[in-house]
This record gives structure tokens, sequence and C-alpha cells, in this order.
């Protein structure tokens, strides 16, 4: 699974290059955040623009870097697609981080500096 | 009546064209002889453009309009065969009839090709189907949605006696008709669990996590009203598996876990539920609902915005009506409030008075066996966010119950949507009635019956909510099309607006005592009777006497349909044929038809017994010829639409109470057959209609059974004061139709004779073979008997589907 990833005002911006994130691909999307946060990451937002789809498990395991980055932590998403949008607000998932139409919007969310 | 949608009618020439074209371009044939089958096909084809022609028209005509939309959510549409519905409602009938032989064929040979699209069971599911025909034939924007089976309900065979069922596979050569629309398929998620959570505000947020998923994909049917007014749909999802089928494939593990799941998924819709008015409680079934109300509304919404916007939805209900279809559906109510509030975001009052503003539900029935109830954990496990939801539904319709009825934990009982047992619950009627503004029952008496019996602590809460709607029939498939005989008298004698306003039909009462119109008429229904001995002769290889009396009942075997008391009389007109040496006033044939649900031991074991009473009869010399007995086997609509215009008697004989309506007795009835029936459902209605005099109501009235099942019911009492009861009941016991396995029919002794029968066959035997006597002393007198038939055509108007449409669309639409 290929990433692109930057540092822009103290947030972690992390663009997954894959289409999809489901069952097949979700642990190696995992560990990869795992190391992130490890390392001192807090702030994460995630540009979901190549995604398309979005499984139970890959929703999972975005909710778990929530879970992972603590109270003094948060997510944001941006660039999130209409299909993907539908199944964020069904879950109410849509409801514990916020998904803004980009970057900027993302970083402000986040507090950034 | 409103102006055609299409404005160049279509000739026979340039149809004879269309046909040539789709053969040969779309079938792949360049050859000269096409067979039955390309040739339906073709026909359909081409026909189906000026459907398509007329979709657009008529979409475009709606949106202009700012037409309100109705959804008439259905498990269920009974649409039988659409070529010639097609064909008669376009007005194309004589034109593809030319066109064809053209081809050197026949019309009538290619529609026989056609298979039947049996997406029901029975009455509701044909009650559906005959809504839409008027829904596009008044030029409302009503639509239908339901499931696309790949297997309808069952094939029946009959071997020695006995059902035997075979998948209908309706869809193996393909259908003509249905549109497949796969980019507007929709995602379903299913099972999964709530994480309860907190939103960023510090909100409670219970988010529906690690669902499977499901993918729904419409196909339509056109739906074309009479006259070319509307083309209107009907919307059938198909159950596919998720696109990640093919993302999955990681090992061969995997793999094949992959399939099972892609094979899982696609069962959703692979085949309907052949238990009519009984439950079969499956996970696949409640799974079938669910993506049924879930698809519907994901497309509902999607038409919504595209229409409307995306700003807020307070228009919602002036917008949607959406009918629940008695309560399988009845998850509507549930997911358009999970929609609401979770992903619109809104207020749950807010939410709540949109969802009860925007349903309608209506009941079908009083059996309690068959209202429907899921366990809760089932529903924990499937739908867990819905089941949240009802809980809120219910805490909160609990409150207001406890607000009107202070201290009465009686009545918390009785009306709440759970039921405290083991395991609890989910009363669908409840929650339908609780998320409805209206709710239904579709005959005055039994809608009566609802009010009082069924649900009398919500009648006393909400008394205005409940309705009747008394059912109704389309008279464009079961007089213009089924009969066309008698339907081009009708319109020889006083033109055809009957055709779209059945209340004409009164007209023809002056020519119940027309001596010509009569034998007209009379010669009408000998013709049908004729067409219909050579099915029978082919289908079951008995011949009958088509001057003789065409005793009908066709519908559903069922224990309260009281096929067993037909027989009962049957066998008494035997025994007083080869015993007493009775010649009958006339001849009579007893015709059987109707499926038993597979799981139904008593409904085929009755079907078993009409066949082996038939084989002893039929074959017995001393009879003479004076009863003919058949069951005729795979009963169909297209079936129907052969036996109704050629019944002579209507047998309505359910138990008093317990047939909601029926909608088979407005058919026969509209087709000059005369009813022998009890009080029961529209029989009532029928008797007011047509008048007493031209009838025959015998047995218990509902209060009658109601008093008789309080003071305990005893069989032996009648048996032993009735001779009639004592004769048949021994003949039956003394195995003289099952000589081959003794004890083949001990249980008919044993249901209706030694237990307290529920359905009070025996204490209704003597009320109907005396009502029966006075239908043979009238049959013998054909002047009479035609009068009499006259009247039943002329009164029966109001049976009309168009009538009842208006009602719904008038009561509780709120239609223009």
């Amino acid at each position: 699974m290929q990433f692109e990833e930057q540092q822009q005002q103290g947030v972690l911006v992390v663009r997954p290059l894959e289409q999809s994130l489901d069952a097949t691909n979700i642990q190696e999307f995992k560990q990869f955040m795992a190391a992130r946060v490890q390392a001192g990451n807090r702030l994460i937002a995630f540009d979901l623009g190549e995604v398309e789809f979005i499984d139970s498990s890959g929703l999972g395991g975005i909710i778990s870097v929530l879970k992972s980055v603590g109270e003094e932590g948060n997510v944001a998403l941006f660039g999130v697609d209409e299909h993907v949008m539908t199944l964020f607000k069904l879950t109410r998932t849509d409801r514990i981080f916020p998904i803004m139409p980009g970057i900027s919007g993302a970083l402000k969310a986040l507090g950034a500096n | 009546m409103p102006a055609d949608t299409t404005d160049t009618k279509l000739t026979a020439a340039s149809l004879t064209e269309s046909l040539r074209h789709y053969a040969r371009y779309t079938l792949g044939n360049t050859e000269k002889n096409l067979s039955c089958r390309e040739l339906f096909d073709a026909a359909s084809l081409a026909i189906r453009e000026q459907l398509i022609d007329g979709m657009a028209g008529t979409e475009e005509r709606h949106a202009r309009n700012g037409a309100k939309r109705l959804y008439y959510l259905s498990m269920e549409f009974l649409m039988g065969r659409a070529l010639g519905n097609s064909l008669y409602n376009l007005g194309l009938l004589d034109t593809c009839r030319e066109a064809l032989s053209n081809l050197g064929a026949d019309l009538e040979e290619i529609r026989a090709v056609e298979p039947d699209a049996a997406l029901g069971n029975g009455g509701l599911g044909r009650l559906a189907a005959c809504f839409l025909d008027s829904l596009a034939s008044l030029g409302y924007a009503g639509y239908g949605y339901g499931l696309l089976y790949e297997f309808g309900l069952f094939r029946q065979d009959l071997r020695n006696g006995r059902q035997v069922e075979k998948p209908d596979h309706w869809l193996a050569h393909g259908s003509p008709w249905l549109i497949e629309r796969p980019e507007e398929a929709c995602v379903i998620p299913i099972y999964g669990r709530i994480e309860h959570a907190v939103d960023a505000l510090g909100n409670y947020n219970p988010m529906w996590l690690d669902w499977q998923v499901l993918i729904g994909v419409p196909s339509d049917l056109p739906v074309p009203g009479y006259g070319g007014v509307s083309v209107n749909y009907l919307r059938l999802y198909s159950a596919r598996s998720s696109q990640d089928f093919d993302m999955q494939i990681f090992n061969e593990g995997d793999y094949l876990h992959a399939v099972e799941q892609k094979i899982s998924s696609e069962t959703i819709s692979k085949i309907l539920y052949p238990a009519d008015t009984r439950l079969s409680g499956k996970e696949l079934r409640l799974l079938q609902e669910y993506f049924l109300v879930a698809c519907s509304l994901r497309d509902i919404f999607r038409r919504y915005r595209k229409a409307h916007g995306d700003g807020e939805l307070s228009s919602f209900p002036t917008r949607v009506a959406i009918q629940l279809n008695d309560t399988h559906p009845a998850l509507t109510v549930a997911e358009l409030m999970r929609i609401f509030v979770d992903e619109e975001q809104m207020l749950w009052d807010n939410a709540w008075a949109l969802t009860q503003a925007t349903l309608g539900y209506t009941n079908h029935t009083l059996l309690p066996e068959a209202l429907e109830k899921w366990s809760v954990p089932l529903f924990e496990r499937v739908l867990p966010r819905h089941l949240q939801i009802i809980y809120e539904i219910n805490r909160r319709f609990l409150d207001l119950v406890a607000s009107r009825w202070p201290g009465d934990s009686g009545r918390q009982m009785r009306m709440s949507v759970i039921e405290e047992c083991e395991p609890k619950q989910v009363r669908m009627a409840h929650l339908a009635i609780v998320g409805s503004h209206s709710v239904n029952g579709v005959a005055k008496l039994h809608s009566d019956l609802v009010t009082t019996d069924l649900v009398p602590d919500f009648y006393e809460l909400w008394p205005e909510k409940f309705n009747n709607k008394t059912n109704g029939v389309t008279p464009r498939r079961w007089l213009l099309k089924a009969n066309p005989g008698l339907a081009g008298l009708i319109s020889k004698t006083i033109g055809d607006n009957w055709i779209t306003d059945l209340d004409k039909l009164r007209g023809l009462e002056p020519y119940a005592d027309d001596p010509g119109f009569k034998k007209s008429f009379i010669d009408i229904k000998r013709a049908n009777k004729l067409l219909l001995a050579e099915k029978i002769w082919s289908t079951n290889r008995i011949r009958v006497d088509p001057a003789a009396l065409f005793d009908v009942q066709v519908k559903r075997i069922h224990e309260y349909k009281r096929q067993l008391l037909n027989v009962l009389h049957m066998i008494s007109l035997y025994l007083s044929i080869v015993e007493d040496g009775e010649e009958l006033a006339a001849p009579r044939v007893f015709l059987f038809a109707g499926k038993a649900a597979p799981g139904y031991w008593i409904a085929k074991q009755v079907i078993r017994l009409i066949c082996c009473v038939a084989d002893r009869i039929n074959g017995d010399a001393r009879v003479r010829g004076q009863i003919k007995v058949a069951f005729m086997p795979d009963y169909r609509v297209s079936l129907a639409e052969r036996i109704i215009p050629a019944a002579d008697l209507s047998e309505q004989i359910s138990t008093a109470g317990m047939e909601a309506s029926g909608t088979g007795n407005m058919k026969l009835s509209m087709n000059g057959a005369l009813t022998i029936g009890t009080m029961d459902g529209a029989n009532i209605e029928i008797m007011e209609e047509v008048g007493a005099e031209n009838i025959y109501i015998f047995g218990l009235l509902t209060s009658e059974v109601l008093e008789m099942r309080q003071n305990g019911y005893r069989p032996v009492d009648i048996y032993e004061r009735s001779e009639r009861v004592q004769r048949v009941m021994d003949a039956i016991s003394s195995g003289m139709f099952n000589p081959d396995e003794p004890y083949l029919f001990a249980w008919v002794r044993e249901l209706l004779l030694d237990k307290q029968d529920n359905y009070f066959h025996l204490a209704d035997l003597d009320s109907y073979a005396e009502a029966q006597k006075r239908v043979a002393a009238d049959f013998a007198h054909p002047d009479i008997w035609a009068r009499k038939a006259v009247l039943n055509v002329a009164r029966i108007g109001k049976f009309s589907s168009d009538r009842t449409i208006r009602e719904y669309a008038r009561d509780i639409w709120g239609l223009g």
C-alpha cells in the first residue's frame, strides 16, 4: 500500500494512494499509522481524494487511528468522495471527526499553527 | 378521456418492420422462420418502445406539474403476463394481431408463450398489481417498489393427487419487459454492531460498524395505464454482492470465503417466500424486507433531492407519500427515522412528524398467526441500529400511552411495540400503526374488526388514523382482457366508458329483462365454458359438459377458506345420487384450483382429498355424468383469466370474520358468476350492491362464530343432530375415497369432529347445502339465472380498483 505524507502547520497530512480502503489492505494502513502515532504525531489529516470505496474494515481502521491519538489528539478528513460520505453519514461516523472539503478546512478544524 | 401520449399511432406495417428489426438485430435471428418465443420477444420489444416513450412523457409531465409522488411498497406483485395487457391498454391489440399475421403468426399463440410474472402468493400481491394499473390509468404519479425474485411462486404439479412443487424460473429466457438500471444501484449495510460513542460536541453518538454490504440493482417494469394516459413503472430490486468481491481475492482461503459471501449476498432476492398469511420467521425473509425498504428509500430520497435540491426536508410529506402493503415493509418506519436523524441530522421530534405524515399502512389480515413479529435477538444481529431506533420510538410511544392512561400497565403491555416474552419480539403491526398517519382495512367488516378486535387500544388512542378502503380489481385485465366476448357485448350495448368508469355498468340494468341481450349474454358464457372445457381436457383429461353449472373455487388452499366445506357438499350430493337415486336439478362441474404453502400439511391433504373424491365421483358410472370434479394444477393469473369468465357459481365460503376482503369474489361477479358465500369480507358489500336476491348467502355470522367460540363449539352435537353431516363424515371415514390407503383421511374426522374445529365447517354444512339447493333450482331456469347474472355485472362498479385508488389518493395520500 502506498501513501503520501507531509507535515503542515503541525499536522501530519496523509494521503492513501489506493482506490479502496478495505479488509485487504487495512492491516497495512493500521501498521503505517501506528508507527506515525508512535513517533509522536497527534494531529492527523487524512486526504481521501484517491479513495472511491471503503468497507466496514476501512472505516474501522480510520476510527482506530482516532482512538490511538487519545484525548489530546484529533483526526480530520478531507477530499471525501460522495459515495464514501454517504457511508460516513449512514453509520454516524461523520460526527466523531471533522470532515472538510479541502486541506485548509481540515487544518483549521485541527487548530493548526 | 385524456389525450394519447403517443402522437403517432403505430400501424401494422411499421410494427411488422419493427418486429423484423428486433428479431434480426436484438435476437440475432437472420433466418426467415422465427420461433414462437422469438416472435414473443420481438413483439414485446417492439411494444416496449411505446412504453418507454410513454414513461419518459409521463415523468416529464409529472415533473412539470410538480406532482406529489406515491410509492407503493410491497414484497409481492402478482403481475401475470404483460403482452396482452399492454396491447389492450395501449389500444394496439388489432395492430399487433395484424403485424404478427404478416409474419404468419397468431397473436393468441404468441401470447401463450409468455410466462407469468408470479412475484406474489395470492390476494395481497394481486391487489398490488391491480393498484398499479389503476394508478397509471387514473394518471397519478404512483410507482411500485418491490423485489426482483429470480424464482417466483413455485409451479404446482399434481402427481397422483399430490401437490409437487417445482421452481418457477420465470427469467430462464430473460424478460423483454425488464429494463435494468445498474447506474442507479445502491449500497445497503446489514449486520454489524453499534459502538456507543460521543460526537465532537459531547453528545451521544451511536455508530454502526462492522457491517456487510449489499448492492441493490433496480430494474423497471413499465406499467401502462389504459388509453395511453400514463406509463408508470414498477421498480424491482435485485441483490448483488459488493464490488469488493473482486478485491478480496488474497489467497485461496479468502477466495472461497469471498465466493461464499457473494452467493450469500445474492440469495437475498433469489426466491419469494411461498407462505400466504403464514410466517416463516426466517432471517433471510427479514433481510429481504429490509433490502426492499432500504433500496426504495434510497431511491425515493435520490429522486426527491434531484427534484427539490439539497435543502431542508420539511416539505417531504407534501411531495412524497409511501404506502405499506401489510407490515412486510414496516421497517420503513425505522429506516426513515434513521435517514432523517442519522444522515440528515434532524431532531427526533421533527423527524417523527415527517415520518408519520409520509406513511400509510394497510392491514390485510385478522388472523393472529399472520401478524409479523421478529425476535429481538435476530433484529439485534441483523439490524442493530434499527433496533435502537425502534426502542426509542417505543419509549416515547409508551410515555404517550402512560400519560393518556396513567397506571394502566396492562395497556402498556398490550400496546408496546416490543412483546415481553422469551425471546422478546418486535410487533411489526404496532410499529406500522405508531409510525403512520393512516391505518386501513380492506373491506368494511374487516376495517371494523381491526378497530374492535385486532387493535382496539390503538383505535381508542388515535381514532382519526383508522379508515376503510374496500379492495377493488382492475376491469381492464379482469373484464376487458379476460372476457373480450362479454366486454364487447357491454360496449356494444352501453358504449365503452365503463372501462375507465365502472359505475357506468349500471346502464346494463334495464337489459336484465331484455331477451335479446340475455341470449347474447348466455351465449358468451357458453363460449367461455367451451374454451375452459377444452383446457380442462388438456390438463386433466376430464370431459365436462359446458351446459353444466360450473361451480368454481379458485384461491389459495387454506383452512379458513374452507375448500373442505365445498368437498363435504360434493360428497353429500354424490351420496344422494348414488345411494338415494336422486336426479340433480342441473348437472354440475366442481372446479378447484389453488396452491398450498409447501409447509402447510393440512392444505396439501385437502388437495389430496379433492383429487381422491374427484377420482371416485368421475369414475362412478352411477353418477351418470351429473357431477364432475376437477382440480386444475398451477393456479396463477393467466389461468384465472381463463377460469373466471367461464364460471357460473363463485364459492366465497370462508368462516365469517376471517377473510379480510377477498378479490376473487369481485372478479367472478364482474364476469357474470353468481356468488354463494358467507357474510365475510367484501361479500357483504357485494351483497349490498347487487341485492340480496341476486346472491346466495348462508352460514354463521361473525357474531355467531364468536358466540359459539365463547360458549364452546361441540361439533359432535352437530354430527348427532344432522343426518347430512353424519352421512358425509361416515362416508369419509369408511375409506370409500381412499380404498388403497386406509387411514389417509383420518385427519378429516379428527380435524372437523373430534377436535374443536376453529373454522366451524360442520356448523355451516346444512345451511350451505340448503343454499346450494336454491342455486341448483335457479340454474335450472336459465332465464332467472341470466337475469341475476346480468344484475351482478351491472351492479359491480364499486369494486373497480379505480374507485379504491381514488379513495386512497383523496383520503390518505393527498394526491391532486
